[in-house]
């Protein structure tokens, strides 16, 4: 198994799935900070879509601008296989992980 | 719309310019283009009618600071190290003559600068790159050993009356201090050195 994707990483992966053809960087960011009900820095997440690409779990092309961003280019991303196949080791493990336990668990921690 | 954007459309409302000057300076071509994009949108589209100009303004700047600091912490990490480690050598390994070791600490140094301003040229294609890197990088370094130095100072030197002696004679806290304050302009020029030459050398190879 390759090397299990952090949970941050997961959720930008997650975010690019189910923006699908809509994916880049400003609306990956509102996906993000939305699913973690958080602040998050544009920079963390533009850091990992960088990375995540570099290790070839996602791809990308660029695509037109609009007036509101001054006519400056977007740029999209696309899960590649090798990010699916990241994903779902990582929904495995945690999976294997909960495995004969309840959630939420109960009772003195 | 809040009171400061009356009449205006936020399309036409600009974040401030230097932040985003700096930012598309910091970062490589291919990507300057499509992230300062990405933050004009989001400030023009949510945080300017959400929290008015003012505030936008400061999210954005903070937004530009999240970019930033990861150009030159690597840089600032080594240059921290620089003067820490030879504050920590000056003071509990005192050499016989400070000449061969401020030799090898003043050229290590300008090396480093160089190196900074070089290769944050080449990655991003902009002389300007290496200057703005090579000074905060040093503005890192300084600030972090002044934390490391003055710790030591703390924990170790200031109750120990010989300590003490070697740390003034080996010039105190002027040196920790304030040198390199002194040192930013030769900073400024070694940086932009270093800057021209990776500029050039990601020119040649992109043609």
């Amino acid at each position: 198994m390759a090397d299990l994707l952090g949970a941050f990483e997961q959720a930008v992966l997650l975010a690019v799935v189910r923006l699908r053809d809509e994916a880049y960087g400003r609306a990956i960011l509102k996906e993000v900070k939305d699913r973690l009900e958080r602040e998050v820095a544009a920079g963390a997440v533009h850091a990992t879509l960088g990375r995540l690409e570099q290790k070839g779990l996602l791809a990308s092309r660029l695509g037109a601008g609009t007036p509101i961003r001054g006519g400056r280019a977007r740029r999209f991303y696309r899960l590649q296989p090798a990010g699916q196949r990241a994903l779902n080791d990582a929904r495995a493990a945690i999976d294997n992980l909960w495995l004969g336990l309840r959630w939420p668990l109960k009772g003195k921690a | 719309m809040t009171p400061d954007l009356a009449g205006q459309s936020s399309d036409s409302v600009q974040p401030p310019r230097w932040a985003a000057a700096l930012l598309e300076s910091l970062l490589p071509s291919g990507e300057a283009e499509t992230v300062v994009g990405d933050l004009i949108e989001e400030y023009r589209d949510a945080v300017l009618p959400a929290r008015g100009q003012l505030q936008a303004n400061i999210w954005f700047v903070r937004q530009v600071a999240g970019f930033a600091w990861r150009a030159p912490v690597v840089w600032g990490l080594v240059v921290a190290a620089f003067i820490a480690g030879r504050f920590v050598l000056d003071t509990f390994a005192p050499p016989a003559s400070y000449a061969q070791r401020s030799f090898f600490t003043t050229w290590s140094s300008i090396l480093l600068y160089l190196l900074a301003g070089f290769w944050s040229a080449r990655r991003t294609g902009r002389a300007r790159a290496g200057m703005l890197v090579a000074v905060c990088a040093h503005a890192i370094g300084w600030t972090l050993s002044i934390a490391i130095t003055g710790a030591i100072f703390v924990g170790v030197i200031r109750d120990d009356a010989a300590m003490l002696n070697l740390f003034r004679e080996t010039g105190g806290w002027g040196e920790q201090w304030f040198l390199p304050l002194m040192l930013l302009p030769f900073v400024l020029v070694l940086g932009s050195v270093g800057g021209l030459c990776g500029r050039t050398l990601a020119k040649r190879s992109r043609a």
